[in-house]
């Protein structure tokens, strides 16, 4: 069996890469923590324009979002690489890598999770911003364990998300050539202001997106289910493009 | 049990890499894949290892189809040019991650080869010169004890000594009679003591596929004064001929002529003369 190389060599470097961001992330807030470094700043006054207490904040959602998204982008080829070289099928690879993301992802948002709540009971004025408990319950800094485990559970559904979406754009780029590049990148931002312009222009499809949206902000279950579908559709389009594209040696 | 292509064909844009090609390699032999720049070796090889897929036909590696198939391409090291590990890894840690794919794996051999060969164990493979990148993946190869290895120009940027030691290690491999190796090389002469069977390509087709002896067997070389070549070589086939001042030495296919004049000398050809003499009579040279 050629998944369990290609899947402990993954794991540990995404355990390493966790650990160095969880790290940083702990250092940062330590700093805010100190006034040295702040990343936004709550004032609240006494109704008389007097500010009586200044807090700073930090966030842990979008490091977590975005570290997956790159993860991903970095990670796959090099897997379906290591593969290839050593006798594993496409197949294999791709699910060995695809293993690797969803553990890692699960991992970071549990650390976080248990950080913002060690972080709560410090008292320290630093506050952890909580996106999901801005939009669904709201208020920014979420306390209660409850609200907590849900805002996780959202946050973990964006961040296998990102991590399907990093390895479709990775592998598509791969097989495209020059020119299916251009195309794509250009196509993209056509298609954005395409769908803009058709909003604009079609009342029946602004209000069918309208109805979506407020179905979506309704509870943070609907968008962590919406993005588990995204999840599962791009993580299937990432593997029917490496299905049959030519595995190629990094250029330097 | 053995390594079979059948009818493969390979485009790229308007050109066919691979036309229809159907070849069998097998029972522990040594094969010289030989064929000019832009012939279609790597392509072949890079269709057997699944790194890219033919356009029509099969791959079967004993008997089962190799693409996507775990245990089917888990026969097979190929030692390719390109590098396909991680940029950031070391020498030492890549041979211990191979042996974890391949039971196979003999990690003392590995050390003691890249011992032999100096190879640095604490660099990056990426840092790793022309020479030692070579070396790096032979070293790969000679371990792995696949029941297949490919060598596609194993040595690459390797001096004299060096190549002169990557022949030996592989004669001892082979000599154990139960490794089947591949070997993509220009080098003729230098492997050609190592080479059982030669196939020859050309421009994407199989134009010779045969034991070296066979080969050699089917042509000879005369040398002598011109006049009595040209008197010896009329009406035969002839596959290359050059002419240094009064002399003449000419490449000619078939059974020597019992009967040759005497001022000739007649002697078996070489793989490589075989081969520029093939490939000289293909473009009507």
């Amino acid at each position: 069996m050629r998944f369990a190389p290609i899947f402990k060599y993954r794991m540990r470097d995404c355990m390493i890469s966790m650990g160095v961001v969880v790290l940083v992330m702990i250092a940062l807030t330590a700093l805010c923590f100190f006034g040295i470094v702040t990343f936004g700043q709550i004032e609240s006054s006494d109704g008389s324009g007097e500010v009586i207490m200044e807090s700073t904040t930090m966030n842990f959602g979008m490091p977590v979002a975005i570290f997956m998204f790159v993860l991903s982008i970095v990670s796959i080829r090099e897997d379906m690489r290591l593969g290839i070289q050593n006798g594993a099928g496409r197949g294999t690879s791709f699910a060995a890598n695809t293993a690797c993301m969803l553990i890692t992802a699960v991992a970071m948002n549990l650390t976080f999770f248990l950080l913002t709540l060690l972080w709560n009971q410090l008292d320290t004025g630093v506050y952890i911003v909580d996106i999901f408990g801005a939009l669904y319950f709201g208020e920014p800094f979420l306390a209660g364990l409850g609200d907590l485990a849900v805002s996780t559970a959202a946050l973990l559904s964006l961040s296998v998300f990102l991590a399907a979406l990093g390895v479709f754009t990775s592998l598509m780029y791969w097989r495209l050539n020059k020119a299916g590049k251009w195309i794509v990148s250009l196509g993209t931002g056509a298609v954005i202001i395409l769908f803009v312009d058709v909003i604009i222009r079609y009342e029946a499809i602004a209000k069918a997106l309208g109805r979506f949206l407020d179905w979506l902000f309704t509870t943070p279950w609907n968008m962590a289910l919406s993005f588990a579908v995204l999840a599962a559709a791009f993580y299937a389009f990432a593997r029917l493009l490496v299905r049959r594209n030519a595995i190629t040696a990094a250029t330097a | 049990m053995s390594i079979e292509l059948k009818n493969v064909t390979k485009t790229y844009g308007g050109v066919r890499a691979l036309d229809s090609v159907s070849v069998k390699f097998g029972g522990g032999l040594v094969y010289g894949l030989l064929g000019a720049n832009g012939a279609g070796k790597t392509t072949m090889l890079n269709i057997i290892t699944n790194r890219i897929y033919a356009d029509s036909g099969e791959v079967l590696i004993d008997g089962e189809s190799a693409p996507g198939n775990d245990r089917a391409l888990g026969k097979v090291y190929m030692m390719a040019e390109a590098n396909l590990f991680p940029d950031s890894m070391r020498v030492e840690p890549a041979l211990r991650l191979t042996a974890q794919f391949y039971p196979g794996f003999d990690m003392d051999y590995a050390l003691d080869v890249a011992r032999k060969f100096e190879l640095p164990l604490k660099k990056k493979v990426k840092a790793l010169s022309t020479g030692y990148s070579s070396i790096f993946r032979l070293t790969l190869a000679l371990s792995c004890n696949t029941p297949y290895v490919i060598y596609d120009e194993p040595v690459l940027g390797l001096d004299a000594q060096h190549r002169d030691l990557f022949y030996r290690l592989l004669m001892e491999k082979c000599a154990e009679g139960e490794q089947t190796a591949i070997l993509s090389t220009h080098l003729i002469q230098e492997a050609a003591n190592l080479i059982n069977h030669a196939v020859i390509i050309k421009k994407g087709r199989i134009i010779r596929d045969a034991p070296v002896e066979e080969l050699s067997s089917a042509a000879h070389t005369v040398s002598g004064p011109a006049a009595l070549v040209d008197a010896y070589i009329a009406g035969r086939k002839l596959l290359s001929v050059n002419a240094i001042g009064g002399l003449k030495t000419a490449s000619v296919e078939g059974e020597p002529d019992a009967g040759a004049p005497a001022g000739l000398e007649i002697s078996g050809i070489g793989l490589q003369d075989y081969f520029i003499g093939l490939m000289n009579e293909e473009e009507g040279k």
